[in-house]
């Protein structure tokens, strides 16, 4: 197993990150147009899993300890970094992520990162994510809401982590 | 107005997380009303759009606010029935979106990302190869907004949604961005290593604090004692 990281690996991050920088910008037009005609549950459903994609992504690409929670964090922070409404909370909430997308490859000690390991790390950060969420909205929504919205958001992160597996496996198939 | 890039970066941190962790209205009021006027003082003009967006989410805010939030009902006009938690809720979290908004805009009309970059390597130690990391992601952001621009033109004249919705759609969208990223970011890295990034040695400097940095580093502390003050002694607004 190689931990060390060189140049080009710490490049291919700084890329996952930026092109999650941009995607992420992007991604908040569906999330409202869903809303707007579906409503929150379904905004979940279908968009939440874009905001966990990178840490997947990134491990499958890089292949090493500490991978996935770069990505994801290194994305959060670009974004807090540009000026938006979210603003540092984006970062708060990318290190929430990307530690819990790690664990996804932790436990398998570091050995795998295929479609499974790329699921479980698209759907763990669901976890922080909705305990953030939980912190900033508690007053409005009651807790059954935020238990559907977990499993909505797991279910679309599971959904978009194996397709960040496949992304990285149709763009570099060599690595 | 000079303030170091990382004062500026903590003090926004500290909003954000005392947005997360407040409960009590008044504390969140004090210090949006604080912070809020500082933010639109400083950025108000820059960042209008912020602006606007902010006041279009609080709209959502109070949407959700009235379908989700229980408690006493306040007001019926027709159908709709306005309850004291929909109030509650709209306030706290509306006055938690106003924190987080008066960090972006008081960080981000006093300083820049690269300035803060160079502050926090220099200043407070950050290792190189994460500002390495982190400002070549800042540098190729414009880049990729551009090529994902263009993306979005081909989908156009084939037809396709411009903006993907679906799982595959976001597929067909990210997969061509990140093929083109992955040569750009090997050679980056190569070029980089070739110029000798892995023996570059960091010249420490020591914090250089002036007195905008110390009024600011003053006003968190008052700020956080001042929460944990209302904290332990809340006022009475009640919303049953």
């Amino acid at each position: 197993m190689k931990y060390k990281y060189t140049t080009v690996d710490l490049a291919l991050l700084a890329v996952v990150a930026a092109v999650f920088g941009a995607v992420f910008t992007l991604a908040w037009t569906p999330y409202y147009a869903v809303k707007a005609i579906g409503g929150k549950l379904a905004a979940v459903l279908l968009t939440y899993g874009i905001w966990y994609m990178a840490a997947p992504l990134a491990a499958s690409l890089i292949r090493k300890p500490g991978a996935a929670f770069f990505g994801e964090t290194l994305a959060g922070l670009v974004e807090s970094l540009l000026p938006q409404v979210g603003g540092f909370s984006c970062f708060i909430y990318g290190l929430g992520q990307g530690i819990f997308s790690e664990i996804a490859y932790a436990v398998f000690r570091y050995r795998k990162y295929g479609a499974l390991q790329a699921t479980l790390a698209g759907a763990l950060p669901a976890i922080p994510s909705l305990l953030l969420d939980i912190l900033l909205w508690q007053s409005v929504y009651p807790p059954v809401v935020f238990t559907i919205l977990l499993v909505l958001a797991a279910a679309s992160g599971a959904i978009y982590g194996v397709l960040g597996y496949l992304i990285v496996s149709k763009v570099s198939p060599r690595r | 107005m000079r303030v170091n890039p990382s004062v500026l970066f903590i003090y926004g941190l500290s909003l954000t997380i005392m947005a997360f962790a407040l409960r009590e209205l008044s504390a969140l009021a004090v210090l949006a009303l604080i912070n809020l006027t500082m933010g639109v003082l400083l950025g108000g003009r820059k960042y209008r759009s912020l602006l606007l967006a902010f006041a279009v989410s609080l709209i959502g805010v109070w949407v959700n606010a009235l379908v989700f939030a229980g408690g006493e009902p306040l007001l019926t006009v027709g159908p709709l029935v306005v309850r004291s938690g929909a109030v509650k809720g709209f306030l706290e979290v509306s006055l938690k979106l106003s924190l987080l908004l008066s960090a972006t805009l008081i960080f981000s009309s006093l300083t820049s990302p690269r300035d803060l970059l160079k502050s926090l390597e220099s200043e407070l130690g950050l290792p190189k190869q994460l500002s390495f990391m982190v400002s070549l992601s800042l540098r190729l952001l414009r880049i990729f907004e551009k090529d994902l621009a263009e993306i979005q033109l081909i989908r156009r004249s084939r037809g396709l949604r411009p903006i993907p919705l679906t799982p595959g759609e976001w597929a067909s969208l990210i997969s061509p961005l990140l093929s083109i990223g992955l040569e750009r970011g090997k050679w980056v890295g190569v070029a980089a290593e070739l110029r000798g990034f892995s023996l570059r040695k960091i010249e420490r400097t020591r914090i250089n604090l002036h007195s905008a940095d110390v009024a600011l580093l003053a006003l968190l502390v008052a700020e956080i004692v001042l929460a944990l003050y209302i904290h332990l002694n809340p006022l009475d607004v009640s919303f049953k």
